[in-house]
């Protein structure tokens, strides 16, 4: 079950991000190139046929590209690197959860995307179930993680 | 036809990614409203000609439902031309919408998508 949760986020991160930022997937790059120096974090709450937190951190690199890849701009405020951040985690989050609960009838609701500084993140509650993804793009990697409330039968 | 359209998205990216994707893909534009929520585009609504509202769902202060329903009980706009703009994915959700005469596409979307939904909407776009 965790296996497939992983890879329902893994796939719509990728065509999310190929759609939205023509940006990638490198299956070369090597875990151990992994890091998010300089990044963001958002994350979004939801609530439906399940509920629970979808977090996505990226490095400041990361940050930059998804803003200058759906703007078509090289000079970006941080504010709009921020908000970049946040609409791909919202249709990233608004993908993948109808996806995991396998009926289209399912309703979500999500909260808007809420920016952290990695180090400012509110701690998981460790006992809840945790899916977490990195996705190796020619920028770098981005990590997705995804905790629900209570436990949810893929189908 | 020149049209003058109203993207209404309470992200400042995506509503720059609608405009840009629009002229990408061949719709004439002549003037671009922008609001970040339901409340702000209705004022638009009150003081421009709009052919054409693009509009997100999820969105501070009035959200997109309450826009529409807005738009659509005012006789003024109410054969205005919506098209809803979201990661939207409940076919409960999208159906309701569908039912109030407004047109749907999903995020991410592609210029051809945005293009064809727009000629289905509003029609008779010149081809360029």
């Amino acid at each position: 079950m965790s296996n497939d949760i992983a890879q329902i986020l893994h796939e719509i991160a990728a065509s999310t991000l190929e759609e939205m930022c023509f940006m990638f997937e490198e299956p070369d790059l090597d875990e151990d190139q992994f890091h998010l120096r300089g990044g963001k974090a958002a994350l979004i709450k939801f609530k439906g046929a399940f509920s629970g937190t979808m977090i996505l951190k990226a490095s400041g690199r990361i940050l930059q590209a998804f803003g200058e890849n759906m703007l078509g701009e090289d000079e970006l405020t941080e504010g709009q690197m921020q908000d970049a951040l946040g609409e791909v985690s919202n249709v990233i989050c608004g993908n993948v959860l109808p996806e995991i609960s396998g009926s289209k009838k399912d309703v979500f609701d999500l909260e808007s995307p809420i920016i952290y500084r990695l180090d400012e993140l509110p701690e998981i509650n460790a006992e809840l179930p945790i899916e977490s993804v990195r996705l190796p793009l020619e920028e770098g990697f981005i990590e997705i993680q995804l905790i629900r409330d209570v436990p949810v039968q893929v189908s | 036809m020149a049209l003058n359209v109203l993207v209404v998205d309470d992200s400042s990216v995506m509503r720059s990614m609608i405009i840009k994707t629009l002229r990408l893909c061949g719709v004439d534009l002549s003037e671009v409203h922008e609001a970040s929520n339901g409340q702000e585009g209705l004022a638009i609504l009150r003081d421009h000609w709009v052919d054409l509202a693009l509009i997100d769902i999820n969105m501070p202060v009035m959200n997109g439902e309450q826009m529409i329903e807005h738009i659509k009980s005012n006789p003024d706009t109410e054969d205005l031309a919506v098209i809803v703009v979201s990661t939207e994915s409940s076919e409960t959700r999208i159906d309701k919408l569908l039912d109030k005469g407004v047109q749907f596409i999903h995020k991410p979307f592609t210029p051809e998508t945005l293009r064809e939904i727009i000629l289905t909407t509003v029609g008779g776009l010149d081809e360029q």
